[in-house]
């Protein structure tokens, strides 16, 4: 009795304390949500295969792995206007494991402190260990209070699972409708999966917890058969936070490698699972609040805070670093003074001892940043898309800009690093290329007047560096490999057709620059890059390679050196738009 | 000649540039000293504190965040002996050790030094954080900060010291 007691006490004082948070005040830590995976009920053979494989996933590591035995729930057509309800009553009688399992409670029904004390030893921070030392109670065990407050129920359907014949199949039925129908190439095998997934929340609040205690509590020194029989009527209150959906392929092409193993289809199927767990961890990380990284800044310049491993931090990680603000009547509000990406990351596994290390990160946009700010992640999908215009003494390498660059910093564990894609399309109109003819036939002579178009697309490879403390201003340094291409639409007086090969010409390139940019904010970046390029003989789409025997006096679309290397510089002024 | 006068005025601005950031930090030094005067801060427990002392948060108010966070002992130590501070659930509430409201003005001259920079309050306090103080207790309210620093105040040699002074009566000594 005594320690239900001191239970009730602890939970009263740290639910206060959340309710608190919710009152103005803004919630700047981050307590380990636990999750526990529930699916719907396999349809066919195939997703029976991926949910048991989806069932033994580990989640990930920034939460608690809260794993229940709880059968399927039977599915239910989305046209089913009770949906939602049989949904929340699914997940309302898994409740009650959920909470079972966090109090480890046993076949006599007695509950106990164990698990509970665990996981808040896992999630206190190197100031909540000093404090504890300081403390004749132990402020790490009562933090576990908190957790349980954080239980959330993922519940996975999969709503549409298929293989890539399927897929080429519904292509080509889309396809036909269209006037120069050709059937898809069947160069893939394996599965697409559409899913979904529904996060509820399994409420553990004062006065949750207080009737939990009242009416259910047994422990082994305080035996009431009574309580312990109610338990299996005990639901708890869940609420439905938010739902996503996504696709997730798992494919191999079907042509023969050397030196490689293919998988079978089977395994391709049980791929899936992980890719559907992280995917719907990211993007409930950006809709869920309890799932945000939340830290303090430890140090600034360079800008540390103790988050690692146990946090899933990952290379290049964005945060917001906010400054809190309280108003008159108490309010606060946050005001964001930077933006920092995860660095160098810490192994922080294990229990807080008081002296765990930082990881490092880098500013990358806004104002100073100082020890004590509230740092809270920020996860963005890492794509950039630019658009602009290049500008070259060769006009064919120039003109509008487009282009896309992933960053990949997280997979090689190197930040800044991009893999990206960039084009420049220039018209032009009326030019006098000169004479330029292949082995077997005079293309153009030089009193022709030309127009068309020239592309120039490379796929590159960049890193994004940062030599100041602030990060506004960054260096990138890029080389790609693509290729230029020309192609006409008239020659003299004749209007060359679209698919004439014999005027479709194209080049190999090999760009290199550094970018210089600026970021005005999270999202906005603005960039200049001069660059070089070394640009191979043009060929025809037949594979006849070109000369030039006469080049225009004023040659400013690189018709001079079709037929043999050249060289030339490019600046190109773009604005980087990031997601 | 002109060159040398160029370098005369140049050397002037940067003294004066150098001399008013001088006189910035200083002044917001005393305006935080002043403020300590004055003993602008508040305490709250945190926690039951080990035998012999108590574990508190003192929010301090100043223009840089620093010089509150250098205040807060002073102000901890401060708050143990002439207000003490209310309890919350799980944690009970202190009564200052003095409970003479006129001490601090009857013994100005013992508490100027006691509390001077560098000075014998020192002893009994101890700022009980990882290296930083948390996001939630830098607060931004108007033109200043309000910062919040855990600490451990030893009360027990705090009382002792301040009894062996006669500034306050020892547990003992009855009513």
């Amino acid at each position: 009795m005594k320690r239900y007691l001191i239970l009730l006490t602890l939970v009263s004082f740290f639910t206060g304390l959340a309710a608190q948070n919710t009152n103005g005040k803004i919630n700047t830590r981050y307590l380990r949500p636990s999750i526990t995976m529930l699916f719907a009920e396999p349809k066919d053979a195939d997703e029976a295969i991926l949910i048991n494989k989806f069932r033994n996933l580990e989640v990930p590591g920034k939460f608690d792995d809260h794993r229940i035995q709880f059968p399927d729930m039977k599915p239910v057509e989305n046209t089913n206007p009770a949906k939602k309800t049989l949904l929340e009553n699914y997940i309302r009688k898994a409740s009650n494991p959920v909470i079972a399992k966090w109090w480890e409670r046993d076949e006599q029904g007695n509950f106990n402190y164990t698990l509970v004390a665990k996981r808040a030893s896992y999630t206190a921070t190197d100031a909540d260990a000093i404090i504890s030392r300081g403390s004749n109670t132990s402020r790490i065990e009562m933090l576990g209070e908190q957790l349980i407050d954080r239980s959330y129920i993922l519940l996975y359907e999969i709503t549409d699972l298929y293989t890539m014949d399927e897929y080429y199949d519904r292509l080509d039925a889309q396809n036909r409708k269209k006037k120069d129908y050709t059937p898809a190439k069947r160069t893939e095998e394996g599965y697409n999966c559409d899913y979904k997934v529904y996060a509820y929340k399994v409420a553990f609040n004062d006065s949750v917890a207080a009737e939990f205690y009242n009416r259910y509590w047994v422990d082994a020194q305080n035996p009431d058969k009574q309580k312990a029989a109610a338990w299996a009527d005990a639901t708890f209150p869940v609420r439905l936070i938010t739902e996503a959906a996504g696709s997730v392929r798992s494919s191999q092409t079907k042509a023969k490698e050397k030196n490689k193993v293919k998988k079978t289809m089977q395994e391709l199927l049980e791929d899936i699972p992980a890719n559907i767990q992280s995917g719907a961890a990211f993007e409930l990380g950006r809709k869920i609040e309890d799932f945000k990284l939340k830290v303090t800044v430890f140090k600034a310049y360079p800008v540390t805070a103790k988050l690692g491993t146990k946090e899933d931090l990952y290379t290049d990680q964005r945060f917001y670093v906010y400054e809190i603000e309280q108003d008159r009547s108490g309010n606060q509000s946050t005001v964001r003074k930077g933006v920092v990406r995860a660095k160098t990351i810490n192994d922080n596994k294990g229990i807080a001892t008081g002296t765990s290390l930082p990881s490092a990160f880098q500013q990358v946009q806004g104002k100073r940043i100082y020890p004590g700010m509230f740092m809270e992640s920020k996860d963005d999908y890492g794509i950039i898309l630019n658009t602009g215009f290049v500008s070259s003494g060769n006009k064919a390498m120039g003109g509008f800009h487009i282009g896309a660059d992933i960053r990949i910093s997280r997979f090689i564990k190197k930040p800044g690093w991009h893999f990206g894609i960039d084009v420049a399309i220039n018209p032009f109109k009326n030019v006098y290329a000169g004479d330029i003819e292949t082995d077997t036939r005079t293309l153009i002579s030089s009193a022709d007047m030309c127009s068309g178009n020239t592309l120039a697309l490379a796929v590159t490879g960049s890193k994004e560096m940062y030599f100041t403390r602030r990060g506004n201003i960054y260096l990138r340094p890029q080389v790609g490999l693509g290729i230029q291409t020309y192609s006409f639409s008239e020659v003299g007086s004749y209007s060359i057709a679209s698919d004439d090969k014999d005027y479709s010409w194209t080049s190999y390139i090999l760009p290199a620059g550094i970018g210089l940019g600026y970021n005005i904010s999270p999202m906005l970046s603005l960039e200049m890059k001069p660059g070089v390029y070394l640009r191979t003989g043009a060929s025809t789409d037949n594979k006849e390679s070109l000369s030039q025997t006469a080049a225009p006096t004023d040659d400013k679309w690189g018709f001079g050196t079709i037929g043999k290397f050249s060289t030339g510089t490019t600046n190109t002024f773009s604005l980087k738009i990031r997601f | 000649m002109q060159k040398m006068k160029n370098t005369v005025k140049i050397t002037c601005l940067l003294l004066i540039v150098l001399a008013g950031f001088a006189t910035e930090t200083t002044a917001q030094k005393r305006k935080a000293d002043k403020d300590t005067q004055n003993w602008i801060y508040e305490i709250e427990p945190v926690a039951v504190g080990s035998q012999g002392s108590y574990l508190i948060k003192v929010w301090s108010y100043s223009k840089k965040p620093v010089i509150a966070i250098e205040q807060a002992k002073k102000n901890a130590v401060h708050g143990i002996i002439f207000k003490g501070f209310t309890g919350i659930q799980g944690v009970p509430g202190q009564r200052p050790l003095t409970s003479n409201p006129n001490l601090e003005v009857e013994q100005a001259e013992f508490f100027k030094n006691f509390f001077a920079d560098g000075g014998k309050y020192m002893k009994f306090v101890n700022i009980t954080n990882d290296g930083a103080v948390a996001a939630e207790d830098r607060i931004k309210m108007d033109k200043q900060y309000k910062i919040g620093v855990v600490v451990s105040v030893n009360v027990a040699g705090l009382r002792k010291d301040l009894e062996d002074a006669g500034m306050v009566r020892g547990l003992n000594s009855g009513f």
